[in-house]
């Protein structure tokens, strides 16, 4: 099974995401921890952490939740039998190679691009088959109309690829001049993070939401905007004002990041009555609570580009929040909540211990609201007072200190339930290796050993 | 709604034209940029590349940005040389700044305009032209950047097209360091920095990286390289503590990072070049 494949390797790299964040926030604390330590070095593990974080976990899931929404909603089964677990293989393979060269100083040195290139090639292979895989499935598919969470997921499919292959050319492969690298970098990365986690992520709240509420979708035609606001204005992003650039570019980048607030307002209006927050499943609230954390996202994305605003938050801790508030809060809570409502329907068996389902809601939630508030306001002090020449560096240093503290604790919190999760995804997979393997030897049709490994 | 195509189409020119929009055109606009006339950006000295693949290879990036920003430019007014009518030159400075008197005069250069707009400086070398002085209108960046020492304009494309990557960082956890080389020449200063960041800078909040430096036995003379340090810091006796290769070439890095020529993009005066001494006397 693919998707046991995908989920159980991002649950691993969400706890070791975990682990590298709490380390690198602990340099914070005292300086000198990790002198001598070069792997544990802020500059090394705090990519490491991110890029675990991101194309361990969230890239993965975001994959077998598409694969299973294509699956469900065609109601057909995941196509190409084996090749989507090969793929998953090669991701997780790529992502390991990739991270670990990170902390043996290969990055490629382009923020939220930090892998040397033969580990993204190996993520561009795995992601073309998955995609591959994706429309297949969603072209076999028996149930003919295109419920709306399928225009995401295909156009999802499509984007990641696209970006990632045009970053890999463009920044590993031949280099282009200049700050050309600093104009592909910042749209690669907006367009990952907000763009492709943006598609998958509310494809799945359209499915999940109105489903765990037990309503339909109240309008496709409010849908269809949402889904063309994001491709229209979301796709413009990721370079700052003040950046040296082309000045047209920063401004126009403003203008789609304030336009993005018509794609989040337009999402809580269609889900607003179908709200699942009151839902009797356990994972209903990490769905509700990520259209929250999606609306916070796009709103400070906007504040950071207004026109006086903006050039005193950049180059602050602001946009560690927001980021924590989009990738976290957004994608993270939804692919939390997705494995928790998928995981038990494709091995047939529940949760091993049903109550760390919910101690992770309030832990991860809590969790994510400290570290992107604690750097929001954080970062605003900071942009004031950078803003300010007459206050000494050191001043500005030190300020950012408390903030960063705050952060610990955010991130122990999400590390103690993303402990949680792994545990019971462990736990889940090891009974179904059980179960298997009596089956095996009943001489049942047997299932393939692939499924359980990660 | 069964228009699925229609929508795929539309969905797909969307991004196909953030595409073009935010890779294709500034790839064609700023992408084949190449230095100016008079070679800026010159080449990196080969330890200084290698010093660059240091700072890529511990993530300085995470927390230092190498990008001064500016919030606009005043323009100064120096009054060089006098000429001869001072009388003339006397009657016209009140004219040009009312606080200026013929006292004044004794000391030049005179700053006869400090910080203001461009059309002042235009009316007052009206106001001096029929006197024969001569007089320097000078373009100076400001912001808080500037204030702080971090460089003298803001960054622009042209200052690195030598570098790959380009790491122009998106943090300002640590001080910018666009201009660390010409703000702080000093090799000496930045190893012991980057050996033990508080000794220099108090209450920094840097990590140490001591994993760039070796610790080892006193051979049969102490080695020259061997960093000075005083109180907790030093070694137990008979041991010293030595730069390695990457420590020295981070250090040339650092020591290579600034960007202050003037360039049609960033207008700045620059000091005219000091005049070579006519003798071999050691400069002072």
């Amino acid at each position: 099974m693919p998707l046991v494949a995908l989920f159980a390797g991002a649950s691993v790299w969400l706890l070791l995401a975990a682990i590298a964040a709490v380390i690198a926030t602990l340099s914070f604390h005292k300086p000198d921890m990790f002198a001598d330590k070069m792997a544990l070095s802020y500059g090394r593990i705090l990519p490491f952490a991110k890029t675990a974080f991101l194309y361990g976990f969230c890239l993965p899931a975001a994959y077998g939740l598409a694969l299973w929404l294509a699956a469900r909603l065609g109601r057909t089964t995941i196509a190409c039998g084996f090749a989507p677990v090969l793929a998953a293989k090669i991701w997780h393979l790529g992502v390991f190679i990739g991270a670990s060269a990170i902390l043996c100083g290969a990055s490629t040195g382009h923020e939220g691009f930090e892998m040397p290139s033969y580990a993204m090639l190996m993520l561009l292979v795995a992601a073309m088959i998955l995609s591959f895989v994706g429309l297949v499935t969603i072209h076999k598919r028996t149930e003919r109309e295109l419920y709306p969470s399928l225009w995401f997921i295909i156009t999802g499919l499509f984007w990641f690829p696209w970006i990632l292959s045009t970053a890999l050319m463009t920044l590993s492969c031949s280099p282009v001049r200049g700050v050309t690298q600093v104009a592909v970098a910042g749209w690669y990365q907006h367009n990952l993070q907000f763009v492709v986690l943006g598609l998958f992520g509310i494809g799945s709240l359209f499915y999940f939401i109105p489903k765990l509420s037990g309503k339909d979708l109240p309008s496709k035609y409010l849908a269809l905007f949402t889904y063309l606001s994001l491709t229209f204005f979301g796709t413009w992003g990721g370079i700052a004002v003040g950046t040296p650039l082309p000045a047209w570019m920063g401004s126009i980048c403003a203008v789609g990041a304030i336009l993005s607030i018509v794609t989040a307002i337009s999402l809580m209006e269609n889900l607003r009555t179908v709200c699942c927050v009151k839902a009797p499943a356990s994972e209903a609230k990490f769905f509700s609570f990520s259209a929250g954390f999606f609306l916070a996202a796009v709103v400070l994305g906007a504040v950071a580009v207004l026109p006086v605003i903006g050039p005193k938050l950049s180059l602050t801790l602001f946009h560690t929040g927001k980021t924590q508030f989009l990738i976290a809060g957004f994608f993270g809570m939804i692919a939390l909540g997705g494995i928790y409502h998928v995981l038990p329907k494709v091995t047939d068996i529940q949760w091993p211990f049903a109550g760390f389902v919910k101690a992770h809601l309030w832990l991860s939630t809590f969790g994510v609201l400290l570290i992107g508030g604690a750097c929001v306001i954080g970062g605003w002090q900071q942009g004031a007072k950078l803003a300010t020449g007459s206050t000494p560096f050191v001043d500005i240093a030190k300020s950012t200190l408390m903030p960063i503290r705050m952060a610990t604790l955010g991130e122990l919190l999400w590390a103690i339930g993303s402990l949680l999760f792994v545990v019971n995804v462990f736990s889940l997979v090891y009974r179904r290796v059980r179960t298997c393997m009596s089956c095996c030897d009943a001489g049942g049709p047997g299932v393939c050993a692939t499924e359980v490994k990660s | 709604m069964n228009q699925g195509a229609l929508f795929f189409l539309t969905g797909f020119l969307a991004l196909a034209g953030s595409w073009f929009g935010l890779v294709l055109v500034p790839q064609l606009q700023v992408g084949r940029a190449d230095v100016t006339k008079d070679q800026y950006p010159s080449r990196r000295p080969g330890l200084a590349e290698q010093g660059a693949q240091v700072y890529r290879a511990n993530g300085c990036a995470a927390c230092h940005s190498q990008q001064v920003r500016q919030s606009g430019t005043v323009f100064d007014l120096v009054l060089t040389e006098v000429g001869t009518n001072a009388a003339a030159v006397v009657a016209a400075l009140p004219k040009a700044n009312a606080k200026l008197t013929a006292a004044s005069l004794s000391a030049l250069p005179l700053d006869v305009l400090v910080g203001v707009k461009k059309q002042a400086v235009a009316d007052a070398e009206k106001v001096f032209k029929k006197t024969g002085a001569t007089l320097q209108a000078r373009v100076r960046p400001v912001g808080p950047d500037m204030e702080r020492g971090w460089g003298k304009r803001a960054n622009v494309g042209q200052d690195y097209l030598q570098d790959s990557p380009v790491m122009i960082g998106s943090q300002r956890l640590g001080p910018d360091l666009a201009n660390i080389g010409s703000r702080n020449a000093d090799a000496n200063w930045h190893l012991l920095h980057l050996y033990a960041p508080s000794s220099k800078v108090v209450g920094s909040t840097m990590p140490a990286y001591r994993f760039l430096f070796e610790k080892r036995k006193i051979g049969r003379q102490p080695s020259s390289d061997a960093l000075v340090l005083e109180g907790a810091l030093k070694p137990e006796a008979g041991f010293e503590i030595v730069p390695t290769d990457k420590a020295r070439a981070l250090v040339a890095y650092l020591k290579s990072l600034r960007s202050d020529a003037a360039l049609f993009e960033a207008p700045i005066t620059v000091a005219a070049p000091v005049e070579a001494a006519a003798t071999n006397a050691p400069a002072k």
